[in-house]
């Protein structure tokens, strides 16, 4: 309660300090200037000041009484009571005042006790102020320690005005003598009451003492003025006359008709003078999150709320940003589906908390007052901000969620600036990694093509240089190995030009009605004999696909050549099988069968799963990456599965089966 | 791997670590012939035990190995005292600039990349052990 409501609520009562703080003249212009700073200022423990500055009030009152006999006279319980209920009377009635730049509200607290110095003893008069105070706190419901504060205040503040009147020599209303008395007076209480409330301020906001001070000084000692003034004018004429102070209701009335409207126009000038610096500070390019912070921290600041949320939409769903004292965190769930359901009209809603059901209650902060407002329909960026405040509601209201609104409109426009930035980078992103992954591809691509090389190179340099001293069959071994090298030098140009073709577009597709059953049946037969004849077929003789008959070919003698060689052993088996909407050709064999982690990465070009035996049978790490490509190029798929037994089984699955003619031409229409 | 053995622990020793077999094959049988004793594993994990253990004269290292790589095993042998004199030759297929720099602030002797000349390798090795192999008597 304490630390922002200090400030937004007043701990104290100086005739200027009384009110929230956007309505308050000082503290609004002056002292949170920057709803940043007022983050940065955290939570102030303000207990140990507060309870300092009321004991020294309440020492020096104590002193004063004590050195003073003369002091301690009493008047009649009748008038103690009168001016207690006058002085609670002004504290809960503050008048509304129109000075040149600020307008301010003036609580009568010195006028009533300039009354009572003429007519009260000494310590009545300080007796009935400190009753008055402390009736007119409590009826407005303020903290404890706000309430100890300004009691402890006016015990020390009229403790000390009273002792300046009881040294002056005249002390009757009708003796010029007797009203300087009372304005020096009533110029000490204002000066004690100052320096308390500007300690306080300055301890709450982290600032110079002496800056608080300058800022409200001026105004301060002229609404006392005016107030002592008035004090004055009324015991002046009462001593003429008991109806005297009648004369003055004419004139006060003008004052507080007169100025109140202009008192609010200018706490909502103030308000949009601060809507406009939050647009413009939160307007900067950031991240989504950082701007939701951002929003939720400078509508926090426009309302002077102890919690806000700014809520916005993003295509994978809503997300929000909490800020408070402690800082900025990502919204719960339950307080964003909460702040959703109520269904905040674009104009801004004040919320009755007390209103909700438990369960709403239970997802929302704490607080005595809400305030959502939402984007209007039609603006980029859907989102919510909500306000919550410590301070209890007051016809206010309205203009703040008139503020919020507004607000509301701009952090639209920040939160699509946002989602755009994010949707820019997140490009720019991929095209980073896509030309990273271009690189890498060279890279590996000349570590593909240097490795048979080199051993090409190496074996024929290693025959010319030991030539003479070589016998058969190391020669022949040398000579061999440059030979099934380069061969496999030969296979990986080859394959990178068709992953070259495959990838970049350059690979013309024919669809036409393709046979399947005849087509693998040929591939048997040719590839039958490099098989070791363990290919064994199962064909689907109806099956017939719309596709690029070379393609299919050239993925399933891939795929047959890789099992032939990878699983030395067992029955290789090729199936076509039809099911609803596809054709699967299989190719399954009785190898070691390759781990589920490593399924997918052997889709990836240059994986070689098992380098040794790869690099045996002359693999170039790109032949089942170039399978997925044609077969994606196919409209179809590639998977891998166990097969029975252990071994792996590959699956090109084909859309679209065709059997029947007129469906045949019917799809032939469509393309 | 082929251990070394006592007869001709004389003879100027090399270690090769490469994990393609044709390399290692050429690379020992050259070497062999010109007069070095050769030892040889087809990955880092290996080739720094057998270093550490055998001493040998110089290293000829491939970067791109199972396990630990080049650089890895290159590392370790620079940070140990008993290693760290020992010449080193990095050759591979890894020809970028990046990786050729690598090699050097690792600490290569000489960073040859794949395919290579084995002319320069033989005179880059005698550079390296500039004294003909002494034979002590026994």
């Amino acid at each position: 309660v304490v630390g922002d409501a200090v400030v937004g609520d007043a701990v104290v009562r100086h005739p200027l300090v009384g009110y929230p703080v956007e309505r308050h003249p000082l503290v609004g212009d002056a002292l949170v200037r920057n709803p940043l700073e007022r983050r940065r200022m955290g939570r102030v423990g303000m207990r140990r000041p507060v309870l300092l500055v009321a004991a020294a009030h309440l020492a020096a009152a104590t002193g004063l009484f004590a050195l003073d006999p003369a002091l301690r006279g009493q008047s009649g319980l009748a008038a103690l009571f009168g001016f207690a209920a006058a002085f609670a009377l002004v504290g809960l009635v503050p008048m509304h005042l129109d000075l040149r730049r600020h307008a301010c509200t003036v609580v009568l607290t010195e006028a009533v006790l300039v009354l009572a110095l003429f007519t009260l003893s000494p310590l009545t008069a300080v007796a009935a102020a400190v009753l008055g105070e402390a009736v007119s706190c409590l009826t407005a419901r303020q903290s404890r320690l706000k309430v100890l504060f300004n009691v402890a205040a006016t015990v020390g503040a009229s403790s000390v005005a009273v002792a300046v009147f009881a040294a002056a020599p005249a002390h009757g209303a009708g003796e010029p003598a007797a009203w300087l008395a009372a304005l020096a007076a009533i110029g000490c209480f204002a000066l004690v009451n100052l320096l308390s409330t500007s300690t306080i301020l300055a301890i709450a906001e982290r600032r110079g003492v002496v800056g608080v001070l300058m800022a409200s000084a001026g105004t301060a000692m002229v609404a006392s003025a005016a107030s002592a003034s008035l004090g004055l004018a009324t015991a002046v004429l009462l001593s003429t006359s008991t109806a005297g102070p009648l004369l003055l209701v004419p004139l006060l009335a003008t004052v507080v008709l007169g100025t109140r409207r202009l008192a609010r126009q200018s706490a909502e000038h103030l308000r949009f003078e601060r809507l406009y610096q939050a647009s413009s500070r939160s307007g900067r390019l950031a991240g989504f999150d950082d701007s939701l912070a951002a929003l939720a921290d400078e509508s926090r600041g426009l309302l002077t709320g102890s919690v806000a949320v700014c809520l916005a939409e993003r295509p994978d769903g809503w997300a929000g940003m909490l800020v408070d004292d402690t800082g900025s965190r990502p919204a719960g769930d339950q307080l964003r589906d909460a702040l959703i359901a109520l269904e905040a009209s674009p104009a801004g809603d004040v919320v009755a908390l007390n209103s909700l059901s438990r369960s709403q209650r239970a997802a929302l902060p704490a607080a005595a007052d809400l305030v959502v407002a939402s984007s209007a329909p039609d603006s980029r960026a859907r989102v919510v901000l909500a306000v919550f405040r410590e301070i209890a509601p007051d016809d206010q209201g309205g203009g703040r969620a008139e503020v919020l609104s507004a607000f509301a409109g701009h952090a639209a426009l920040t939160v699509a600036n946002a989602l755009l930035y994010e949707e820019v980078e997140e490009a720019l992103r991929r095209q980073v990694d896509l030309s990273a992954q271009k690189s890498d591809f060279v890279a590996a691509v000349s570590h593909e093509l240097r490795t048979p090389l080199t051993s090409v190179l190496a074996s024929v340099a290693t025959v010319r240089r030991l030539g003479d001293r070589l016998d058969a069959a190391q020669m022949e071994r040398f000579l061999s190995t440059a030979l099934q090298e380069g061969e496999r030098l030969r296979r990986l140009i080859d394959e990178l030009l068709l992953v070259a073709a495959a990838e970049h577009g350059g690979m013309v597709i024919e669809h036409k009605p393709v046979e399947l059953a005849p087509l693998v049946r040929g591939l048997v037969a040719d590839l039958q004999t490099k098989a070791g004849g363990r290919l064994a077929a199962d064909l689907d003789e109806a099956a017939v696909v719309r596709t690029d008959e070379h393609k299919v070919h050239q993925i399933l003698a891939n795929l047959i050549e890789n099992a032939s060689k990878y699983a030395p052993e067992g029955t290789i088996s090729v199936r076509v099988a039809r099911r609803p909407g596809a054709v699967d050709l299989s190719v399954s064999d009785r190898g070691p069968g390759i781990p589920e982690t490593d399924r997918e990465r052997c889709f990836e070009r240059f994986v070689q799963l098992d380098q040794s035996s790869t690099r045996r049978q002359g693999g170039t790490g790109l032949g089942l990456y170039l399978c997925r490509q044609l077969a994606e190029l196919l409209g179809g798929e590639i998977t891998l599965t166990g097969a029975e037994g252990g071994g792996a089984r590959f699956t090109l699955s084909l859309p679209d089966a065709v059997r029947l003619p007129d469906t045949n031409q019917l799809l032939e229409g469509v393309a | 791997m082929s251990e070394p053995k006592a007869s001709e622990t004389s003879l100027r020793r090399i270690v090769v670590a490469d994990d393609d077999p044709n390399v290692r094959l050429l690379l020992q049988f050259n070497l062999e012939a010109e007069g070095f004793q050769v030892a040889s594993c087809d990955n880092g994990e290996d080739a720094r035990d057998m270093i550490r253990a055998s001493l040998p004269d110089l290293v000829v290292l491939d970067v791109m190995m199972p396990g630990r790589d080049g650089y890895d095993v290159l590392a370790s042998l620079k940070g140990n005292p008993s290693t760290r004199d020992i010449p080193v030759v990095m050759l591979t297929a890894k020809a970028t600039d990046d990786d050729v720099w690598r090699g050097w602030q690792a600490g290569a002797d000489y960073y040859l990349t794949k395919p290579f000349d084995l002319d320069d390798l033989m005179s880059f090795i005698h550079g390296l052990l500039p004294e003909p192999a002494p034979v002590p008597s026994t």
